[in-house]
């Protein structure tokens, strides 16, 4: 019994002793936790990319380089929004400077040597971006800088880049002025959308949808400045006017008034400037307002270069969206080039099976096309110093891409690969698909 | 005893000497004690106060910094802000001016600012600072806000967020001392100040505590710190005058003081008056009268004392001392008295006395005792030696055995009687008689006991012994005889003990005659009333009607030797009647007269009464049956005749069913008559027998067989017949009962000739006449059920009658008290059986005689 008693005391000792140090433990461990979530605060470096600022709507688990790797290597930057609003559009033309620097490497390389790719997100912020360039100006045997979606970004890093003398290759930023810089030489070539012809593109999709009453909602910076002069020429030779302009800012999350007031001004169809953020919040309020009064909402592409879909919600069914779109896997102009980059695409990132899961597809295509241009440029100047570059790009010949047949793609005073005739209007299927746009009224307009 | 008293001190005086300094020492123990802790409670609570007061001002500066925190936070969620990030002109054309415009609230001299993702200023007040070197930036830029402080700034910074991201800051700067300034409110007793690092930055009165120098420590001023949560660098300071504080403390101190002296006294004077009340006053009273009983000797004088438990048993224990004293003084009194009494008697009887100790051998001689033997009182006897010397050799044995038995039986009494010298030489008888005492082991302690001279005893002893021999002899003579008397007289005593019977004995000569008491119960008297014993006492109580009858039941048996048992009636007490049965026998001498007479009487008056109602129910029954069938007869005649007749006459006439109708009513009326006739008989045997009387069972056998003479040479039967005595019967009832039993044999003979013996035994006081017969005989079952009136054993076309015969047959020999009973064995004939008195016996019973009287 006596010792029955003591194991029983000492059983019960234990037990407070377990009691008393588990509170003790957590308490060490909260305070520990507090210290280092500070730590962690204090440490993150905001000027540097880290594998915390990953893209978080790819799936893609490869990580990428935010220093030289690779010795004696020969560097391509990529300066884009790799995890704010346009993530996605940084990614898609990530994956897509990656399949090209691959394919690169496997041929031999640049000039012999290897090609590596450096990146930095500036998320969708010109300061951060302009920093970037100064840094990547920085760093020996750069032989280009990929830029990203954002038109106000390139435009403000233009004065970086022709300064530091750095070929910029724009893969998707629209904006007329970004090319028409006024910089001789003009370090910056592009493979995209060129707003001035978008403009007219998407004047006329409305138009030949009978929607002569055009509203322009553009987001009130740069990019959406340049939108709205090509817009008001193109609507002004069809002898048009716009019923009205709306301008929103960044960060503002209700566009519901914009959109009243677009309505009240008559119009029949909205076109659309801004990024995936702001085009998802006037898709909601679109889809607030009754069925009848709905109007139409053409889009600039801006809108595909995030989780739009996401952002949407089942809103985006109820709203009537198209958009600007230039290369699709799906429908392709060369469907056997295409089909072949989708191949090395799916072999490389393994969240795509069929073409239509490529996210952002746009921006792989012309990241890859550009960049492939770039290559070519390179070995037959045998340089990479930037005058030599520029010229060589600009002298390129003709040159057979996976969208379509360059001939050239650049010359003098024309830094724009694409033309209208790339264009294709788009909608997203309901399984968030970009798939080409069939105007359901498309019989009667062509009437 | 008064010196005693003198050098102690008195109990009040002994209680303030011992308990007052105690208590006043433990009272100061309090006071002080009390006080302390009361100071250091209000210390402590000024402390907490002062504390508080600090945390209330630390707070009221983290509410502010959290208002302006606040505001930050709401100018950058701000789109004009956020679009300023992105867009040149737009931050040029409207967030610049926007930002200028802006004032936060507490201070004109603050600064707001907003920077790019770095800290540099892109918008805002011309004289803000650039942040970019700031340590807080990377933590603002990761999601969190900041607030820094130096010397003379206060900075807040939050970030401006983009899809969740920052991209910028807003950034507020104010001068330090101005920011806290706020806070105060003015105070006459207490400082404020505000310290970052151990220095003063913001404080409520610069002329105590100055600005950038270390927080003083000031004597006679209490401090209470806090830290802002927020600003953990930043202590809120505040200083209160000491004096306030303690102030309230020594007031309570002082009242603890003041209080204590109040029930130090109040306890003393407290004290002083319980000690006199309950005390000093009753112990004085008790004193006071012990003091008179000393004086006046009067012990039957009681304290009363009514005060404390404690006084009160002081008291009782007094007055049950002074009660045994005055006992003890009482019986020494008595106890001379009877010490002389004794001497007065021991010297009167001429009685010695001894006293002997047996555990020292010692012996006390009285002086008659000396005396007894002829020696003076002056001679020196105290040993066994001088008592054994003195005893005759013969007796030592004796007196040594009468002492041994004594001890050994632990029994207290010694008696012997023994030869003793005297001075002269001559022996004298002498008894003594004595009581041991024992002590708790066991063993004798001492004997004491008286002496006397029983020599002229002695002597007149001797000369009886003879005469007692022969009376002795004698006595156990008369002790047989008396021990058989004495048993019968014990069983019959046992026997009627047993029963409710009382009992007398009559002497017949003296006409001394004794009652039991249950006798004189039985009449209703009790032990106290005077029933003497004499004849006349029951003589006189004998109903008259029947003291005739009962002196010839008397003479009888005194003279014809006829067994005593009569019934009488008695008065009793009351003065009714019981009857009574009276059953006795004499004791007679040798020449067979009658010398005493005795026997019991037993109470039937409830039996008699109970046999008059069923004697009266009987006679009415059988009365009515007579009467019934007798009437009946007449009638059922005349149905019967006219049946005949019609029979006789119209017989011809009638045809079938008719014709044995008719027969059916012939026979039912035949029947009838039949029954009625043999109910009649059966009626008739009491209600018209004869008194019984001497008759010859043979004439009444020959008459049996005449009458069944039919019956006999129908069956061919055969009948002998023994030679029958003569009886006490009716004749006619005999002649019917044999009859009876010989018609029955006769009728229910088997398949062979009947054969029918009477038969005659005797006994010592009866004959048994049978008649036996080789007929069809009884089941022995049936044997009890025969004698049942209309019991029949077979059906009517088996064998005629109507089960009335042997009836008839019973109350016969039941009215002689004679028994009737049946012997078969079924199937092989049967002998029915009858008693019948013999003529020597005499009446068979007077009583039924006696009833037919009536």
């Amino acid at each position: 019994v006596y010792n029955k008693r003591r194991i029983q005391e000492r059983i019960r000792i234990q037990a407070v002793l377990v009691v008393l140090g588990l509170i003790g433990s957590s308490l060490v461990y909260g305070g520990c936790n507090r210290n280092s979530t500070d730590a962690v605060a204090i440490s993150a470096d905001p000027l540097v990319t880290t594998a915390s600022a990953k893209p978080a709507n790819t799936g893609d688990d490869i990580a990428y380089d935010s220093v030289r790797q690779i010795e004696n290597s020969i560097l391509i930057a990529l300066d884009t929004d790799m995890s704010s609003g346009a993530a996605q559009s940084g990614e898609a033309i990530r994956r897509g400077v990656v399949l090209a620097v691959e394919k690169i490497n496997a041929q031999g390389g640049l000039l012999g040597r290897p090609l590596e790719l450096i990146v930095r997100d500036h998320r969708g912020n010109p300061d951060r971006g302009v920093d970037n360039i100064l840094e990547i100006s920085q760093m020996d045997d750069v032989v280009a800088v990929a830029g990203g979606l954002h038109t106000p970004v390139a435009l403000r890093e233009l004065e970086a880049i022709h300064e530091k003398e750095l070929i910029y290759l724009v893969p998707w930023a629209a904006g007329t002025p970004i090319v028409d810089n006024g910089y001789s030489p003009n370090f910056v070539f592009r493979v995209s959308v060129r707003d001035e012809y978008a403009g007219g593109f998407l004047v006329r999709s409305a138009i030949d949808r009978n929607l002569t009453r055009i509203g322009l909602l553009l987001e009130r910076t740069a990019w959406g400045r340049s939108n709205e002069k090509a817009m008001i020429v193109a609507l002004d030779s069809h002898g048009l006017k716009p019923s009205a302009i709306e301008w929103f800012n960044w960060g503002e999350t209700d566009l519901s008034d914009h959109l009243s007031r677009l309505t009240e001004a008559g119009s029949q169809a909205i076109l659309f400037v801004g990024n995936p953020l702001e085009g998802s919040r006037i898709v909601g309020a679109m889809s607030q307002v009754s069925q009848e009064k709905r109007l139409p909402i053409i889009s600039h592409w801006g809108i595909t270069g995030g989780d739009f879909c996401g952002l949407c919600g089942k809103s985006l069914a109820d709203v009537d969206l198209s958009f600007l779109q230039t290369h699709s896997f799906i429908a392709p102009r060369h469907p056997e080039r295409a089909k072949k980059l989708f191949e090395a695409y799916a072999a490389r990132f393994n969240d795509c099976k069929s073409q239509r899961d490529v996210p952002s597809p746009t921006g792989t295509s012309h990241a890859y096309e550009i960049v492939m241009m770039l290559a070519t440029a390179v070995e037959h100047i045998g340089t990479i110093e930037s005058k030599a570059v520029h010229d060589a790009m600009e002298s390129l010949d003709s040159y057979h891409g996976i969208i379509r047949d360059y001939n050239p793609p650049f010359q003098p005073g024309h830094h724009d690969a694409l033309t209208t005739d790339d264009f294709l209007l788009a909608r997203y299927a309901e399984d968030g698909t970009i798939e080409p746009f069939e105007d359901p009224k498309s019989g009667d307009s062509k009437k | 005893m008064k010196a005693a008293t003198n050098r102690a001190r008195s109990l009040k005086a002994q209680i303030l000497t011992r308990v007052a300094p105690v208590y006043i020492l433990l009272m100061a123990i309090i006071i002080v004690f009390t006080g302390r802790h009361a100071s250091n409670t209000v210390r402590d609570e000024t402390q907490l106060r002062v504390d508080n007061s600090a945390t209330n001002v630390a707070n009221a500066a983290e509410s502010k910094l959290n208002l302006v925190l606040e505001a930050c936070k709401a100018i950058a969620r701000n789109d004009v802000i956020v679009n300023g990030t992105i867009d040149l002109e737009y931050r040029n054309s409207i967030s610049k001016p926007f930002m200028r415009s802006l004032r936060l609230p507490g201070s004109q001299n603050q600064t707001v600012a907003m920077c790019d993702y770095r800290g540099r200023i892109i918008a805002g007040s011309d004289q803000a600072p650039s942040h970019e070197s700031a340590n807080w930036l990377p933590s603002v830029m990761s999601g969190d806000h900041a607030i820094s402080i130096d010397e003379l700034r206060l900075t807040l910074a939050v970030p401006v967020q983009y899809a969740g991201r920052p991209e910028g800051l807003i950034v507020a700067t104010y001068p330090i001392e101005e920011f806290f300034s706020g806070v105060f409110s003015p105070y006459l007793d207490k400082v404020i100040a505000f310290e970052l690092q151990g220095n003063v930055v913001a404080t409520s009165d610069p002329r105590l505590v100055s600005r950038s120098t270390p927080f003083p420590t000031l004597d006679g001023w209490l401090k209470g710190s806090a830290n802002l949560a927020s600003l953990p660098s930043v202590r809120v300071s505040v200083l209160e005058s000491e004096f306030v504080a303690l102030r309230a403390a020594n007031t309570v101190t002082m009242a603890l003081l003041m209080m204590g002296v109040v029930m130090a006294l109040g306890g003393i004077a407290a004290v002083w008056m319980t000690t006199s009340l309950l005390a000093t006053k009753p112990l004085m009273g008790i004193l006071e009268q012990i003091e008179r009983v000393r004086s006046s000797g009067d012990l039957s004088s009681r304290v009363v004392e009514t005060g404390a438990s404690e006084f009160q048993q002081l008291g009782n224990r007094l007055n049950s001392m002074l009660a045994e004293l005055e006992l003890s003084t009482v019986s020494k009194e008595h106890y001379r008295m009877a010490q002389q009494r004794l001497e007065i008697a021991l010297s009167g009887g001429d009685i010695g006395l001894w006293d002997w100790d047996a555990e020292t051998g010692e012996i006390y001689f009285s002086d008659i005792y000396k005396a007894q033997l002829g020696f003076s009182a002056g001679v020196d006897w105290s040993t066994f030696d001088d008592f054994e010397s003195r005893l005759h050799p013969d007796d030592r044995e004796l007196v040594n055995q009468a002492v041994a038995s004594c001890m050994s039986n632990g029994s207290p009494d010694y008696e012997a009687t023994f030869r003793m010298r005297n001075k002269e030489g001559d022996y004298l008888w002498m008894c003594a008689k004595g009581l041991a005492e024992f002590g708790s082991d066991g063993k004798l302690r001492r004997m004491v006991g008286v002496h006397v001279d029983v020599s002229d005893r002695v002597a007149r002893a001797q000369s009886l012994v003879e005469l007692n021999a022969e009376l002795e002899r004698r006595a156990e003579e008369l002790e047989a005889a008396n021990k058989l008397t004495r048993a019968s007289e014990e069983r019959l005593d046992v026997a009627v003990r047993g029963t409710s019977d009382g009992l007398w004995d009559w002497n017949t000569e003296t006409n001394e005659m004794w009652y039991s008491p249950r006798f004189t119960e039985l009449l209703g008297y009790d032990s106290r009333d005077r029933f003497p014993h004499v004849l006349d006492s029951f003589t006189d109580r004998l109903h008259p009607d029947d003291k005739e009858e009962t002196w010839a039941a008397i003479t009888r048996h005194l003279e014809e030797y006829a067994p005593f048992d009569a019934q009488y009636r008695l008065q009793t007490k009351s003065g009714e009647y019981r009857w009574f049965r009276a059953r006795g026998a004499a004791i007679r001498d040798r020449h067979g007269k009658a010398v005493r007479m005795s026997g019991s009487i037993q109470d039937i008056s409830q039996q008699k009464r109970d046999r008059l109602i069923l004697e009266q129910s009987n006679q009415e029954l059988e009365q009515f049956a007579y009467v019934s069938s007798h009437d009946l007869q007449e009638p059922l005649r005349k149905v019967a005749s006219f049946c005949e007749l019609l029979e006789k006459e119209y017989g011809d006439v009638l045809e079938g069913d008719g014709k044995q109708y008719l027969t059916f009513v012939t026979d039912g009326a035949r029947r009838m008559q039949t029954l009625i006739r043999d109910l009649l008989t059966f009626s008739r045997i009491k209600s018209q027998g004869m008194p019984l009387h001497e008759t010859s069972a043979d004439d009444a056998f020959q008459a049996a067989v005449e009458n069944l003479e039919g019956a006999i040479e129908e069956s061919d039967a055969t009948i002998s017949c023994d030679e029958l005595p003569r009886v006490w019967a009716d004749d006619r009832q005999m002649t019917q009962l044999l009859q009876n039993l010989i018609g029955n044999a006769i009728k229910y003979r088997g398949s062979e000739k009947p054969v029918i013996h009477v038969g005659y035994t005797e006994t010592k006081d009866r004959c048994e006449i049978s008649v036996s017969d080789n007929g069809i005989g009884i089941a022995p079952e049936d044997h009890d059920r025969v004698f049942g009136i209309f019991k029949r054993l077979h059906g009517r076309t088996e064998y005629s009658g109507t089960g009335i015969g042997l009836a008839i047959c019973k109350r016969i020999v039941d009215r002689w008290q004679g028994e009737i009973w049946v012997e078969s064995s079924g199937g092989s004939g049967s002998t029915f059986y009858f008693t019948v008195r013999k003529i020597e016996m005499g009446v068979p019973d007077a009583k039924q005689n006696y009833t037919f009287a009536n």
